[in-house]
């Protein structure tokens, strides 16, 4: 089944989003597995403010590497029938105020140590 | 035609050299043999059968597996199309041309290349840009379809309303 990169653009931080959207967060994989796909993986990220961003290999900023008000809060892979059985999946991510990209995954595994 | 051989292949590029192939073909038998009672029906068939035949020798050199043992078994027999089928086909060729992921202009552009089979010149000329900007979006739009996986498929009565917003 084709993989699918899910990532959740949240004008909230993460700090302040009500206990129940961080329980519907945690409750999507069970809800995804129910409609006949599967969480692959998942990475939440510090909010932007701890990021650093390295310019053309050289100059270090202390700033993502693109400021926008929907903020990159967080990727998950899925895999899913199609992009409709996708799509369907990535509506029930929990949003507040902003949204999903799906991205296709080209078959490619990056494998850890031992 | 192309919709009836989207089906076999999954492929809209394969599909297309399939339809192609099944044209020269007719080109050559029907001069000898004279035109079939059924011309659409016949090409249907080559097309599809050609299109499978190409299939099975991609599998195959894919996988290096046993030729011998692979060309004696499974002969395809490619259905004579019966006349439901084929509506039905090009409607879901229609969806998957017409799919929200897809942009309006890449929807009405992919439409008219390949469910109404306008040539590109012509489908550039009517949208003002060159001909190599329409085929650049073409070819951008039939790889998001393979790449996103994007269905050939009606979609199910109940994401009709959320799909008709764009169709």
């Amino acid at each position: 089944m084709p993989q699918y990169a899910v990532m959740i653009f949240e004008r909230m931080a993460p700090d302040d989003l009500p206990p129940e959207v961080m329980q519907a967060h945690m409750d999507l994989p069970q809800r995804i597995a129910e409609q006949g796909g599967r969480v692959v993986a998942g990475l939440a990220l510090q909010p932007p403010e701890t990021a650093t961003a390295i310019r053309g290999g050289e100059q270090i900023t202390d700033a993502p590497f693109i400021e926008t008000k929907e903020v990159l809060g967080g990727i998950f892979v899925i895999e899913a029938r199609d992009l409709d059985h996708a799509l369907a999946l990535a509506r029930m991510t929990p949003i507040v105020d902003g949204g999903v990209e799906l991205r296709p995954l080209i078959d490619f595994q990056v494998l850890e140590d031992g | 035609m192309l919709a009836a051989t989207v089906r076999v292949t999954r492929d809209l590029d394969a599909a297309e050299e399939a339809v192609q192939d099944a044209y020269v073909q007719a080109l050559r038998t029907w001069a000898d043999d004279g035109v079939p009672a059924r011309p659409g029906a016949w090409l249907t068939t080559v097309a599809r059968r050609g299109a499978l035949n190409a299939l099975r020798r991609r599998r195959t050199l894919a996988t290096k597996l046993a030729l011998l043992v692979e060309r004696d078994e499974v002969q395809p027999q490619p259905h004579e199309p019966d006349a439901d089928a084929i509506p039905d086909d090009r409607l879901r060729l229609v969806f998957t041309c017409c799919h929200p992921a897809l942009s309006a202009e890449a929807q009405v552009a992919l439409t008219l290349r390949l469910v109404c089979g306008v040539a590109t010149p012509d489908i550039a000329q009517a949208f003002l840009v060159s001909e190599a900007t329409m085929a650049a979006r073409l070819t951008r739009a039939k790889k998001k379809i393979a790449a996103a996986a994007i269905p050939y498929a009606v979609p199910a009565p109940t994401s009709c309303p959320r799909a008709s917003t764009r169709y």
